[in-house]
């Protein structure tokens, strides 16, 4: 192992490759025989690493370059386990710093998902309809991979039954559609589908079609929950679980790559493609979408095959150092203006949610839909019209918080780096982390820490600091943007308080509902 | 923000006030921190002729230092290393709009005396312009509110009268509200916001230094 190492090391000094990325699982074609295993975790990061033989490593004086020099590589780098970040560098402030190396890993991530599944170096040649790495099981593809994704209403299943990996699960109305193109994405539709988180209301396109939420997990978190039996209400509150404290595993790597990405959950918001829509600018996916239940359960919802296009992506990914998980939000360019945009008048021809021609008195930004909210079968996807045929609403949205100029400055750099690809209409919005130090790593990164290494206790700011404060996808949060604590969106400021159906054993015994930052096991039934 | 006429703020601006009576400085305590203003010191102060701003690029190291005296917390918990709130960047503004020569003044001295935040404390209170302000600096980290130094000076004055006077007050921002230090002291959290764990009411509270002392990850 040790020789192995050593001749690596030298083939790196000799192509000068100091910060030689991660590799992914499927990049080594040579005999298992030679070649030791392909470690998994990208080690790539913001900054060139200052020992050669540990990329983990930064010199701060000395930013990675992400241009047509270092494409390729990064292109092809692969998933990162875990985020590689230093306080040190350019930047004004050690925050600043922290920051530009978290969003540079947010890139890495959505390049390594958004990755072709059938070659995952390949997204610098993926078309838009090309399916991705983590769509993988939502197409059938149920591969035993911890860069797979299954859909949370395929986990979640009636009557708390036990689920299978990969395993869809068809609607009854959907079933004779997916008899015929079985490899059709499927969105079961729920509340959550359509209204936003707190129920704040539903996003409606300017084509008058609602916008459409997805949730999933990799396979690490559906063993975890498979594991502890945490996939139904009678799992999670039996005698054997009042004990436990939910701790998904966190995702690590060395300094040679090995590791594992451990829990990794997505969050997406799609827009319904017409046919009026230029499907050429939207990562894109065929899908059967089964409208919500009837409020009486009595009828079977409608199912449309409908094409949907991507215009929201939220990556939360756990890792050793960051027990309150890394939050990532990626965007559609083309979703909203910036509120400083529409003050200025420096706006596009037309945007998925804000309609330029229309004034602010006749279109007041960043309103609900008037009630009721829920899609009605009549109206397929589309949001209910007046009765002489015109449209009733649609969400007029701004962006409140504009991005930072160095996320934009990196947006710029990885978007010229995608070349003509689809992806280069994509950018991150922002990365949310756990930023004070004395309980973000306590005590998960201590040498001898005890099993479980999260501080599940933690006190007194359960969610240590987020940087920054307040983060919100115009199609996810759209309407709890802004800066007021409490109000607006701060991802781990509300998914610290998620809580599970954990009971105690016996009346008066300590116990505790945490769910470990996600509201998914609430979805159990 | 709002004007607010909630009884606490004003109690503890008065306790402040009260504290004028001590015989010494009370910097023993966070809680003390907020009269550590108090003691009655003569030390001549040189005041610039000229009204000038504090630069809140080469000033802001002085005013954490000077926070750190006037409060007796830490200054790695009042601005972290990794400052996701920033919020004295927001309270440096505030001070340096309304005060600005008084603000310079106090910028001076806590400069000047660096090294001991006693000698720091005492010749502060020179004169009244740096002596209410620093009173003012105190309330604000505490209580995420604005007291001017002119309306705790007449609170001062009139601590003869029949009635305690009513001292106006301004909540800075939200995240003044949700950053004062008030709460942390007390080991509890400002009505309406919290960042404890689900389910803290149900258990001790962290200790009184995970809230204003401890920087470091335990342990190490």
């Amino acid at each position: 192992m040790r020789q192995n190492r050593s001749s690596r090391v030298g083939l790196i000094n000799i192509l000068g490759l100091i910060a030689l990325a991660g590799w992914s699982q499927t990049s080594s074609a040579q005999s298992p025989t030679t070649t030791p295993a392909a470690p998994q975790c990208n080690l790539l990061h913001d900054l060139v690493p200052s020992d050669p033989t540990d990329p983990r490593t930064s010199d701060p004086n000395k930013l990675t370059p992400v241009d047509a020099t270092t494409k390729d590589k990064i292109l092809t780098s692969g998933l990162p386990c875990a985020e590689i970040q230093s306080d040190k560098g350019p930047a004004k402030t050690p925050i600043e710093n922290r920051q530009r190396g978290f969003d540079f890993y947010s890139w890495l991530t959505f390049i390594a998902l958004n990755s072709p599944a059938a070659n995952r170096k390949g997204i610098a040649t993926s078309q838009p309809d090309t399916p991705t790495v983590w769509e993988r099981a939502s197409l059938g593809r149920a591969d035993d991979d911890s860069q797979n994704f299954m859909q949370l209403l395929d986990i979640m299943l009636p009557g708390g039954v036990k689920p299978e990996w990969g395993k869809k699960v068809v609607p009854p109305a959907c079933q004779s559609q997916h008899a015929l193109k079985p490899n059709l994405m499927i969105v079961k539709m729920i509340e959550e589908s359509f209204n936003q988180p707190f129920k704040t209301g539903p996003l409606i396109d300017q084509r008058n079609n609602y916008a459409i939420f997805d949730i999933l997990m990799n396979k690490v978190m559906f063993n975890y929950i498979v594991d502890n039996n945490l996939y139904s209400q009678a799992g999670q509150m039996s005698d054997k679980n009042s004990a436990l404290r939910v701790d998904f595993p966190s995702g690590h790597h060395d300094q040679s790559g090995n590791g594992d990405p451990g829990a990794i959950m997505i969050k997406v918001s799609w827009k319904i493609l017409d046919p009026e829509d230029d499907k050429s600018k939207f990562h894109h996916v065929q899908a059967l979408v089964a409208m919500p239940s009837s409020p009486d359960q009595q009828s079977d919802p409608p199912c449309m095959e409908k094409t949907l296009g991507l215009v929201g992506f939220h990556i939360v990914h756990k890792t050793a150092g960051r027990p309150q998980w890394i939050w990532t939000s990626f965007e559609h360019v083309d979703n909203v203006p910036e509120q400083k945009d529409v003050d200025s008048g420096k706006l596009r021809s037309s945007y998925n949610f804000y309609d330029p021609s229309c004034s602010a008195a006749d279109c007041p930004v960043n309103q609900t839909p008037p009630r009721p909210w829920d899609p009605e079968p009549e109206n397929a996807l589309k949001f209910r019209v007046r009765a002489d045929g015109k449209f009733l609403f649609n969400s007029q949205i701004t962006r409140v918080v504009p991005l930072t100029e160095a996320t934009k400055v990196m947006n710029d750099q990885f978007q010229s780096i995608l070349g003509n690809t689809v992806w280069k209409n994509y950018m991150l919005i922002g990365t949310q982390w756990p930023s004070a130090f004395p309980c973000t790593a306590d005590p998960s990164l201590l040498p001898n820490a005890p099993i479980p290494k999260t501080d599940f206790e933690k006190q007194p700011d359960m969610n240590c600091a987020p940087a920054p404060t307040f983060l919100a996808n115009s199609t996810l949060e759209t309407f709890s943007q802004g800066e007021i604590p409490q109000a607006s969106s701060s991802c781990m400021a509300c998914h610290g308080n998620a809580t599970s159906y954990q009971r105690p054993k016996s009346l008066g015994d300590t116990y505790f509902n945490q769910s470990d930052f996600t509201f998914m096991l609430e979805k159990a039934r | 923000m709002s004007k607010s006429t909630h009884r606490e703020p004003v109690q503890a601006a008065q306790s402040a006030v009260e504290d004028d009576h001590a015989s010494g400085l009370t910097r023993r305590t966070v809680l003390a921190g907020v009269a550590a203003t108090t003691a009655v010191v003569t030390v001549g102060v040189d005041t610039p002729a000229v009204a000038q701003r504090a630069n809140p690029d080469s000033d802001m190291e002085t005013f954490e230092q000077l926070s750190e005296a006037l409060t007796g917390i830490a200054r790695k918990k009042l601005a972290p290393d990794t400052d996701s709130i920033g919020i004295k960047h927001d309270y440096f503004k505030w001070i340096n709009e309304r005060e600005p020569a008084a603000f310079v003044s106090l910028l001076k001295i806590a400069k000047d005396n660096a090294n001991s935040s006693q000698a720091m404390i005492e010749k502060l209170q020179a004169t009244d312009d740096t002596k209410f302000l620093a009173r003012s600096i105190v309330l604000m980290w505490y209580l995420g509110s604005w007291y001017a130094p002119g309306d705790l000076k007449k609170l001062v004055d009139s601590r003869s009268a029949p009635k305690p006077v009513f001292i106006p007050h301004t909540v800075i921002s939200p995240k003044a509200y949700a950053q004062g230090w008030v709460w942390r002291v007390a080991q509890a959290h400002p009505m309406g916001y919290s960042d404890m764990q689900f389910g803290y009411w149900n258990r001790e509270p962290a200790p009184l230094d995970d809230f204003i002392i401890r920087t470091k990850v335990r342990g190490t």
